[in-house]
């Protein structure tokens, strides 16, 4: 039974990737001003890349965001028995991004393969990404490259995951098909152009967490977490369902309610968002009220399902800090 | 009611000339509304998810790190342009970056608008 475990394990980590990995070109992403402004957009207000990779004290994802580092890396993501180490998004040679080419930084992004042809963690929301249009991905590599290189705030270390996690992850079960030929959602389709702002916010990461990653669209789609994040010295959180659920979901929230949590950090009960969501808020709170409202407009076409979200579970300290 | 009373006082504290973006000088309280400053810095004496701004100007802030520093020019200018570098004790750092979506000229008016706000008058809020 081992040496069956082993031989198992052994395939499944030298496993065959190559399907969900695709040569990259040479490529030079011109940086127009066009380019950056959308760059700057889609990387400070919809993805909110500096959320995770913009340092923060002691690399502590609760501590606020050094914006005069921006995007330089260094962060540990601590959930439970995971530790992730967030990389440098700037263009330093020896720490960062200055050795890749355009299209690799472009394929990590959306495919979640490094320029050495590894497996990001999965925390790196390249599954909603895979959406992400070809000229924003191009925005978006323009916009890094336009950045003052910067040092992270811890060095690299090697990530601490569970042994047959790092298999599954290394073997590619979070892959997909290159993203490659990716269109934007047509301007006047305002439940698209949602949709695609969710999946460059990243919505459905925690939103349409299923235990093991993303659920099917037929599955409980945007009903929430199936199990909690535990953000070091947070406590537990559970994602909650935003499908238009009467009693469960946002069904009985305005618009404007729903655009407020984006836009104050306060959840609709009145209490502050905790990480990770509250992470995002001062990213999204610049999302335009178009886009906003787009995205509600496709959260509105979510099917309903009754799944409650159990009431979260803070450490006492940090539920101080929120005035609970 | 909130946001509908913050936008009143707003208007009343619109300069006469009501400078565009623009043209001229930035009016502050525009951009305060624009931005949606207004959405966690509440001006009615509401609790807001931000701390509160009215009277703000020249007293002592108590920060998370258990410092303390005066509210003057140079940490309206900092905490509008770097929101984690000085969080107020008993706030969360949940303010975006200003720095990059603000001209200077625009920063400076934010600036003092804020400075300019009156404290609260000793009702209100209520």
């Amino acid at each position: 039974m081992r040496s069956l475990l082993v031989v198992v394990s052994a395939v499944a980590a030298t496993g065959c990737i190559g399907k969900y990995i695709r040569p990259t070109s040479e490529e030079k992403f011109e940086a127009t001003p066009e380019r950056l402004e959308r760059g700057r957009y889609v990387v400070e207000s919809l993805a909110g890349c500096g959320a995770c990779h913009t340092p923060r004290p002691d690399g502590n994802l609760t501590a606020a965001e050094d914006g005069e580092r921006a995007l330089g890396g260094g962060n540990l993501l601590q959930d439970g028995p995971i530790t992730v180490y967030i990389p440098n998004l700037t263009n330093d040679a020896e720490t960062g991004l200055g050795g890749w080419t355009d299209d690799q930084v472009a394929r990590a992004i959306r495919d979640g393969i490094t320029k050495d042809e590894k497996v990001l963690f999965p925390v790196m929301p390249y599954t909603s990404y895979q959406l992400m249009s070809d000229e924003d991905v191009k925005a978006v590599v323009a916009y890094l490259r336009s950045l003052p290189p910067q040092k992270p705030v811890l060095p690299r270390r090697e990530n601490e995951l569970p042994f047959f996690l790092k298999r599954v992850v290394n073997a590619g079960a979070t892959l997909h098909a290159p993203a490659v030929n990716v269109a934007a959602p047509a301007a006047g389709d305002a439940v698209a152009r949602g949709k695609y702002v969710a999946h460059l916010g990243h919505c459905t990461e925690c939103h349409n967490f299923g235990g093991k990653g993303a659920r099917d669209e037929s599955d409980r789609y945007m009903a929430g977490s199936d199990g909690a994040f535990e953000v070091k010295g947070v406590g537990k959180v559970w994602a909650p369902n935003l499908t238009s659920d009467p009693e469960t979901g946002i069904a009985r929230y305005s618009d404007d309610q729903l655009k407020a949590v984006l836009r104050t950090g306060k959840r609709l009960d009145g209490k502050l968002l905790a990480p990770p969501m509250s992470l995002m808020v001062p990213h999204f709170a610049t999302m335009t009220e178009q886009d906003a409202s787009d995205l509600v407009a496709w959260l509105r076409t979510l099917p309903p399902v009754k799944q409650q979200a159990p009431p979260r579970e803070l450490d006492p300290a940090f539920a101080k800090l929120l005035g609970e | 009611m909130t946001l509908a009373a913050s936008a009143l006082l707003l208007a009343l504290a619109q300069s006469p000339d009501g400078g565009t973006p623009d043209a001229g000088t930035p009016d502050g309280a525009a951009l305060f509304l624009k931005h949606g400053c207004v959405g966690c810095h509440p001006l009615d004496g509401a609790k807001g998810t931000g701390p509160a701004l009215r009277g703000l100007f020249g007293t002592t802030v108590t920060l998370q790190s258990g410092a303390t520093v005066v509210a003057d020019e140079a940490y309206l200018r900092e905490s509008i342009r770097k929101p984690g570098a000085k969080v107020v004790a008993g706030y969360l750092p949940l303010m975006p970056f200003f720095g990059a979506l603000l001209r200077p000229e625009e920063l400076d008016a934010l600036v003092d608008f804020v400075r300019a706000l009156p404290p609260l008058p000793a009702d209100a809020g209520r």
